[in-house]
């Protein structure tokens, strides 16, 4: 963390230095980007934490627990639509809601459908890992790439901004990490401040760190 | 308490139950199928599988909410006189030792042939590494599960 | 013990006063078991206490062993049919009662368990058939006016050669059971076997593929009832309050009683009774092992074998102790070994279901140690044993925890407090939490070695808790248990001094059998110790073991082993071979395993095994039995491990406790030598004991490491 707030002050300096004596709309800029930046790094606490990123893995399986190890130790594998394969899919333990005690599978529902609950899909786990073809990796990813690479189109599922923000808003796998069930901690900000924060980022321009 | 109503082994049924109790004791001690077991409670062993509609779900963790209109289908309801293809396979490779496992193992490996007509030794793998044996059947479950395939010839144990 | 003469008459007695009316096992399911209400057991009629015919011609076999996997329920009947001549399609498959006429003949105990319900019971079912086999010869020629030795039996008739007449068991039955049984009864000769030696499909498979077979927690009856447990989560400490008015109003609920160190909640259905006992109010007194912990049983250790309190239990030769080695050798080498606690885990977790009324109690359950439960029961209840039924369903495995009566009595305890039939379920936490473990070990051999490093002195030092001491008791006193010495008290290897110290160390966690008992522990350190002495004098492991051996049957496993892994073929670079041989259970066994390694990733390419138990008398069940314990042997060896802390069992489940899965089993390839039925051995328990070893003679050999503690999760190792 530091060595990147070194970079990102190392930036804003180089940026202060170089306006000089330049035009007002430079140094707005120049500021919005700080505080772009700011907020990203305050949302990067959520997308670094272990709730978000063991679901967001490098590798073809899910990790598990704060310390980010192999998901129990079945050999689990994404498959090209991100549900899991065969007789171990991620619905076929996850439920639609938190499974009471310790040690049990988390679960989250279906996405609300024009405000109200899913019909077709009452009752049913929404839980899994992104598609194989954009696996949105957060696992050991820096915050500068990790920030291009939620802009970007061709990674990201095809999402707008004002999407990502409503992803992160709405989204009930999203929502769960606020609600882990037992024995797991939810990330250190608040999911509304979350929210806040990646909001703040993409109105104050989406610039990312380096 | 709530009604749910689903299918069962082709028949339709209706339980009155908690609609959080797990599917598993619903089977167990409301509906009196007993071949579906209880290994662990927490998804990890594979003991519990059944299929709902498709999918093969671990019961000891799925609220019985989630039946709701759905095919359930548990070991008593694969086939008739044991002749889905994945059964001749575990009686003809003599599979089961203490047997407590292999319902949940036919299910999964029944549910794998039902995807893939014929899975590679890579497939088994990753298809059945949530399934536990403490009698460690595992080569013969890799040998039923290929004889399975052969059995089914290419039609993936559909009935 | 010749079992021939001292039990016959008492067989005979206990068939005669039961009048035919045996005690029926319910709860078998297949076609080829009798049901609870068979009415043949009102006409068929007991040749001896082990086969009845009915006059509609079919044969019921008793089977005195519990079926956990091993398929006794189907070899030891076939024993029976083979000797008789039976027709093994038509026969009916009965569990035994908890009676005399069932007790293994070497200890008169009735029991599963041990490795020898075959080893136990071989040569009695042998005589029984052979006894009832010429008790309907003896009939069939009486009716014929023709002599005996002019009949024979097969496929469940009676045929006089000669004039090729013949009829079914069925029809002579009655007549049969009026004959005297004979004196010396002749088994057929093996030449003959048209059943043993050959692979049968076992008779309880169907229901075990169909789902209709019913284990212990599947047992149901009308007016049954379920518990859900807890006991002291300190291991030996005690219930100090509960409070039954914090579950009472819960759905369901009948009642909450206290049991033996902990207290059950009795509900309608046992999801209910275990919904509840997560809500129920009670605390614990810890009690003495408050503070035990991995360290602290460390420490104990650890003081046993640096200390002086030992019990000389084996002296060969001049016996010479260690100390005194170093003037007398050439050279002398030293090592100590550690194995770790173990839970049993059986899939299927306690339970047992009872109904105890003032007439006596009835017990249905997945029991190893049926004798035993009836002598515990007799005692708790104040009932006569006669009074105890026992019967037994199905196991989900046992591996000696079912051995152990504790489940059994909590679940009469709980009936009495009742007054209704109980099943008591054991969750998995509580299984794990409240097993009675395999005991850690910890060893040290030194050894006396000559000018080329061959070993003319041993000495073995071994600390362990006890095994027995909870199963059977008799064998155990202040200061020595035989099973913790198993596979020490005969070697075949021709070591002129030999001598075994022990140690029995008394710790507060829970100890017991567990599959392998002493043996695997013990031979883990020895065909270590050994495969380093060959390291050490520069000579092949296998050489250096074959010039050490001298048995003929020994040698013969052993050269099998090298042949069929292809020991002698040059290794390519970076791929090692272990190997490692012993006799364990009667059984002569060696495994070679073949692997490499890389970044800690233990890539295993092929094990081979190779038994020699006498004759198999089936081969696929001795296969599989021998593939499953190499598989356990795997678990044991790299990730299997219970350990403590604050006095408590710290695993819970399968997350913490690891078992291997499918994708880390390697191929397995099982060749059975057979010798001779006179040298007869158990299975059950073998698989693993040689596998452990030759793995980590193996990793030795692709690595240049030594591993000597197990499991090898500690030193960072995985199965790949």
């Amino acid at each position: 963390m530091l060595q990147v707030e070194l970079i990102f002050l190392g930036s804003l300096l180089g940026i202060l230095a170089a306006t000089g004596g330049g035009g007002e709309a430079v140094f707005a800029q120049s500021r919005n980007e700080a505080h772009a930046r700011a907020a990203f790094m305050e949302a990067f606490k959520v997308f670094s934490h272990p709730r978000c990123v063991n679901c967001h893995p490098a590798g073809d399986a899910p990790l598990q627990g704060e310390d980010s190890r192999p998901h129990t130790s079945l050999r689990l594998r994404r498959g090209s639509d991100g549900q899991g394969v065969f007789a171990i899919k991620c619905g076929n333990c996850h439920q639609a809601q938190n499974q009471p005690g310790l040690h049990m599978p988390p679960g989250a529902p279906y996405p609300l459908k024009d405000g109200a609950e899913d019909q077709a899909h009452r009752g049913e786990p929404r839980w899994h890992l992104p598609p194989a073809a954009t696996p949105m990796v957060f696992e050991k990813r820096m915050p500068g790439q990790l920030c291009r690479q939620l802009l970007d189109k061709t990674k990201n599922g095809g999402l707008t901004p004002e999407q990502l923000v409503h992803h992160v808003n709405t989204d009930p796998l999203v929502l769960w990490g606020w609600n882990p069930g037992e024995g797991r901690n939810a990330p250190p900000i608040s999911h509304a401040e979350f929210v806040h924060k990646v909001q703040e980022w993409i109105d104050k321009g989406r610039a990312c760190p380096r | 308490m709530a009604q749910i109503v689903f299918t069962l082994n082709g028949q339709s049924v209706t339980v009155d139950a908690e609609p959080e109790k797990p599917l598993l004791w619903v089977l167990r001690e409301d509906l009196g199928l007993t071949g579906t077991k209880y290994g662990c409670g927490m998804a990890i062993c594979g003991c519990c599988v059944i299929h709902l509609n498709n999918d093969a779900i671990r019961s000891c963790v799925t609220p019985v909410a989630r039946a709701e209109g759905k095919a359930v289908t548990t070991i008593e309801g694969l086939s008739r006189d044991l002749n889905h293809p994945v059964q001749r396979a575990w009686l003809e490779v003599q599979v089961p030792q203490c047997g407590y496992c292999q319902p949940g193992q036919m299910m999964s490996a029944a549910c794998v042939l039902a995807q893939k007509a014929n899975p590679t030794d890579a497939d088994i793998d990753d298809a059945m590494s949530g399934n536990l044996c403490r009698c460690g059947t595992y080569p013969r479950i890799r040998r039923a599960i290929h004889r399975a395939a052969d059995i089914a010839g290419g039609k993936g144990g559909r009935q | 013990m010749n079992s021939n003469d001292v039990s016959r008459r008492a067989f005979l007695t206990a068939a005669v006063a039961a009048g035919g009316g045996l005690l029926i096992g319910p709860l078998l399911d297949s076609e080829l078991l009798a049901g609870t209400t068979t009415m043949q057991g009102a006409s068929a009629v007991p040749l001896n206490a082990w086969i009845r015919v009915s006059p509609d011609d079919v044969v019921t076999l008793i089977a005195s062993q519990s079926e956990m996997g091993q398929g006794v329920m189907t070899t030891l009947p076939a024993v029976l049919a083979e000797e008789l001549g039976a027709d093994w399609s038509r026969i009916k498959i009965e569990f035994s009662p908890t009676a005399p006429p069932y007790r293994n003949p070497r200890i008169d105990w009735q029991f599963t368990g041990n490795s020898e319900s075959t080893t136990g019971f071989f040569e009695l079912l042998r005589t029984m058939g052979a006894s009832a086999r010429e008790m309907l010869i003896i009939a069939a020629a009486n009716r014929w006016g023709v002599t005996a030795d002019e009949c024979s039996t097969d496929n469940g008739r009676i045929t006089h050669r000669l004039s090729g007449r013949s009829m079914r068991f069925g029809d002579v039955a009655e007549d049969a059971a009026r004959v005297k049984p004979p004196a010396n009864p002749k088994p057929k000769p093996e030449s003959d076997w048209k059943l043993l030696g050959k692979s049968l499909s076992r008779v309880e498979l169907p229901g075990k593929i169909g789902g209709s077979a019913v284990f212990g927690l599947d047992f149901t009856m009308p007016g049954m009832v379920s518990a859900a447990i807890k006991q002291s989560p300190v291991h030996g400490g005690v219930v100090a309050d509960f409070d039954k008015s914090s579950v009472m109003n819960l759905p369901g609920v009948i009642d909450v009683v206290p049991i033996p160190n902990g207290v059950a909640v009795v509900a309608r259905q046992y999801w209910q009774a275990y919904r509840a006992l997560k809500m129920l109010k009670v605390t614990f007194q810890s009690g003495a092992n408050a503070s035990l912990s991995d360290a602290t049983l460390n420490s104990q250790y650890r003081s046993a074998l640096d200390g002086n309190v030992w019990k000389t239990v084996k002296t060969e030769g001049e016996a010479v102790t260690r100390e005194a080695m170093r003037p007398r050798f050439a050279s002398v080498y030293s090592q100590e070994y550690e194995s770790q606690f173990l839970a049993h885990a059986t899939m299927e977790p306690m339970n047992c279901t009872a109904h105890v009324t003032n007439e006596g109690c009835t017990i249905w359950g997945p029991l190893q140690g049926n004798q035993l439960a009836q002598v515990t029961l007799a005692s708790v209840l104040n009932l006569p044993p006669e009074k105890i039924t026992i019967n037994r369903t199905l196991l989900g495995g046992g591996f000696g925890r079912r051995l152990l009566v504790d489940f059994v009595v909590q679940a009469a305890l709980v009936s009495r407090a009742v007054g209704k039939p109980v099943k008591v379920v054991w969750s998995r936490e509580e299984d794990m939490q409240h097993d009675v473990y395999r005991p850690a070990t910890l060893q040290r051999i030194t050894a006396g070695l000559d000018k080329v490093g061959k070993p003319s002195a041993l000495a073995h030092d071994v600390v362990s808790p006890s095994i027995l001491q909870y199963v059977f008791t008799p064998a155990v006193t202040e200061d020595n248990d035989p099973s913790c010495l198993e596979g020490l008290m005969e070697s075949h290897y021709q070591i002129p001094s030999q001598r075994v110290d022990f140690h029995l160390l008394k710790i507060g966690a829970p100890t017991s059998v567990l599959r392998t008992t002493g043996y695997g522990p013990n031979i883990f350190a020895v065909e270590s110790f050994i495969d380093e002495l060959a390291a050490r004098a520069g000579r092949d492991p296998y050489l250096f073991r074959h010039d050490l051996l001298k048995d003929e049957r020994s040698l013969k496993v052993l050269e099998t082993a090298a042949e069929k892994s292809g020991w002698k073929r040059r290794a390519p670079k970076g791929v090692g071979r272990g190997i490692a041989y012993t006799e364990a259970f009667r059984t002569h066994i060696a495994h070679v395993v073949e692997l490499s390694v890389e970044r800690g990733l233990v890539k295993i390419h092929g094990i081979t095994c190779v038994i020699d138990c006498g004759v198999a008398l089936d081969p696929e069940i001795c296969k599989n039995s021998i593939e499953g314990g190499t598989v356990w042997g795997l678990g044991v060896a790299f990730k299997s491990n219970i350990s403590f802390k604050d006095g408590r069992t710290v695993e819970s489940n399968f997350h913490d406790f690891q078992i291997p899965r499918i994708y880390e089993t390697p191929p397995i390839d099982v060749h059975i030598v057979n010798s001779n039925t006179n040298g007869m051995g158990g299975t059950g328990e073998v698989g693993p004991v040689t596998v452990i070893p030759a793995l980590t003679n193996a990793l030795f050999a692709a690595t240049g490491k030594r591993y000597r503690t197990l499991p090898l999760s500690r030193h960072g190792l995985k199965l790949a």
